[in-house]
């Protein structure tokens, strides 16, 4: 087929492959070059973070804990994640099923009113939550930023678990209950084992939101109790050493070993959205 | 799959017509597994009602009592102030900006990562999209101005390959250039999942047919890949423009004060100007234009696509 073509044809072809070649290996670069920085990084001895490092040490691993906020910050952190991820999951899971149960409940109007803490900007629903927690009175801040937690992951959790749900197949159930079992067993035994993609992915994204998330944080954070972002923010405003760059290895380290779990459980293509 | 096989005296009253078939129980019921969830939308809902409360309250300077009354000046004030119609124009400059090259990077990556016969590049590529999304957004944004600070990897690089001189600095952060990467460096793993998404989805057998009555790739890929991926990049784009125009931290970090889109507006007049009433407002006109843009990006997508 290629003789049939004119030379001006042959040439776009070579352009637009390069073109498509250039912009593909930019946007890899631009997505871990600066992560494998910031890994190198934080291996150097310097007094200031530079590059390249003129020395290497751990000394930056060690002021991490020789500081005073990142540990406890970081236990804040995981303590919100953990209450907000189950409870998110739950919340979501049973939403997913009254609408996918009873069509009444799963019309588009609806959907969007539940899909909505998704679609509103993150820095509106910080700025709202602050002024009605003020106004209803609550004023614990640990608890008001879980809650804002919950509201910005559940409905994650409705999504992906609507998709799983999309895709049982009801003669199941039928086939569970026909041989006996109650409703509850045809649930527990049929109905989460196959769902479990679902669940496991909202409860990531839940999981991970929950423990990334500064906008709406940072609104509802008091002086008192911070987050690990928040404590991270705060440090780097006012320090140009590499904790940082330590602090960021570890969390990068941590989302290598979130991504072992994933491939493990449902497999990261699929969770990524290139395998169905 | 294991199926639970109930002993026969759990068995037997389940047997009959007036069962009802799995599934269709009362509506009741479906409202109660709803409940919980619409109890926090509620609160949700209360939430923004009161910011709206808020927006069009007089402003009082704190400490002192509001006056009653129903005012639209702080949305007038928005609208009209050189400084918020600033913020809000490079919102949407450096949004538009972001999005464009989202697309340019995201496209080549996404196809690839679908459409590649390798295993060993998918993985690659999964991982340079997985590694990123997982990351704390700080963390990432921190890595970045390693990058292109004015100690940094590229001013760094310019001097030591003579490119400039010792005193001379790339400006790179502290401005809508810095931000303008930092954008697109923040929307772009959201760009490539769901574009790949779109991609995956598509029909291939077109493209084959488009090519064996000799179309060549490139004039393939424009007539036929690129029109039927059209919802998946009106759906990227939207998604990475409404991330972007209410980006906070993105700007922060990489803006270091010197460039303030409106999400970091709102956040210095509601908690150090204390104007409550104004930062409302201009928090409602946020919300207003997202939803005013996923409405469109429906309409659009429903009236030439029909999905």
């Amino acid at each position: 087929m290629l003789r049939t073509q004119s030379y001006a044809q042959r040439l776009l072809a070579i352009a637009g492959g390069s073109a498509a070649t250039l912009f593909r290996w930019g946007g890899i670069l631009l997505l871990i070059g600066p992560i494998f920085l910031v890994i190198w990084l934080s291996f150097g001895g310097d007094e200031y973070t530079s590059v390249p490092p003129t020395s290497y040490a751990l000394r930056w691993y060690e002021n991490i804990f020789a500081q005073p906020e990142f540990v406890p910050a970081f236990w804040i952190s995981l303590k919100i994640a953990a209450i907000c991820t189950p409870t998110s999951l739950v919340l979501g899971t049973l939403a997913a099923f009254a609408m996918h149960k009873f069509p009444v409940l799963g019309g588009p109007a609806l959907q969007a009113v539940f899909y909505s803490p998704i679609m509103v900007p993150l820095v509106v629903t910080g700025i709202a939550l602050l002024f009605f927690f003020n106004l209803v009175g609550f004023t614990a801040n640990f608890w008001n930023v879980t809650v804002g937690h919950i509201i910005i992951t559940f409905p994650y959790v409705i999504r992906t678990v609507s998709v799983a749900l999309a895709r049982y197949d009801p003669a199941l159930d039928e086939a569970a209950t026909s041989l006996g079992a109650r409703p509850w067993q045809v649930f527990t035994r049929i109905t989460l084992p196959v769902i479990r993609p679902g669940l496991f992915a909202g409860a990531l994204f839940a999981f991970t939101m929950s423990f990334d998330d500064f906008t709406v944080t940072i609104f509802l954070i008091g002086t008192d109790t911070h987050t690990l972002p928040v404590a991270i923010y705060q440090y780097m405003e006012w320090n140009v050493d590499s904790t940082v760059a330590a602090v960021s290895a570890l969390l990068v380290a941590m989302s290598v070993v979130l991504m072992l779990v994933i491939e493990r459980v449902i497999g990261l293509d699929r969770f990524i959205g290139v395998r169905g | 799959m294991t199926i639970a096989v109930p002993d026969a005296a759990a068995r037997a009253p389940t047997i009959g017509p007036e069962k009802p078939p799995p599934g269709a129980g009362k509506a009741s019921s479906g409202i109660a597994l709803l409940a919980p969830s619409a109890l926090l939308i509620v609160f949700f809902f209360a939430a923004l009602v009161w910011l709206f409360q808020h927006s069009v309250e007089p402003y009082a300077p704190t400490g002192q009592a509001v006056e009653p009354g129903l005012t639209l000046t702080h949305y007038a004030k928005a609208l009209s102030d050189s400084l918020y119609v600033q913020s809000l124009w490079v919102t949407f400059k450096l949004s538009f900006i972001a999005t464009v090259f989202a697309l340019l990077l995201g496209y080549p990556l996404a196809y690839q990562m679908v459409r590649t016969n390798s295993a060993r590049v998918r993985t690659f590529l999964i991982l340079t999209i997985a590694i990123p999304f997982l990351t704390n957004l700080i963390v990432r944004l921190y890595a970045l101005t390693l990058v292109l600070g004015n100690t940094g990897l590229i001013n760094k690089f310019a001097i030591w390959s003579g490119l400039m001189t010792e005193n001379e600095i790339l400006p790179l952060v502290r401005n809508d250039l810095g931000v303008g990467i930092g954008l697109t460096y923040f929307v772009l793993p959201f760009v490539v999942f769901t574009l790949a998404t779109a991609l995956r989805r598509l029909d291939t057998t077109l493209e084959e047919a488009a090519m064996s009555l000799g179309a060549n790739k490139v004039v393939t890929f424009f007539k036929v890949t690129l029109p039927l991926s059209m919802p998946g990049v009106i759906g990227a784009a939207t998604l990475s423009f409404i991330l972007s125009a209410s980006a906070f931290a993105t700007p922060l970090i990489l803006g270091e004060g010197s460039v303030a889109m409106i999400a970091n507006t709102i956040y210095d007049q509601v908690l150090f100007v204390e104007n409550i009433p104004f930062g409302a407002a201009l928090a409602v006109i946020a919300l207003v234009i997202t939803i005013l843009l996923l409405y469109l990006q429906a309409r659009l997508t429903r009236k030439r696509y029909g999905a």
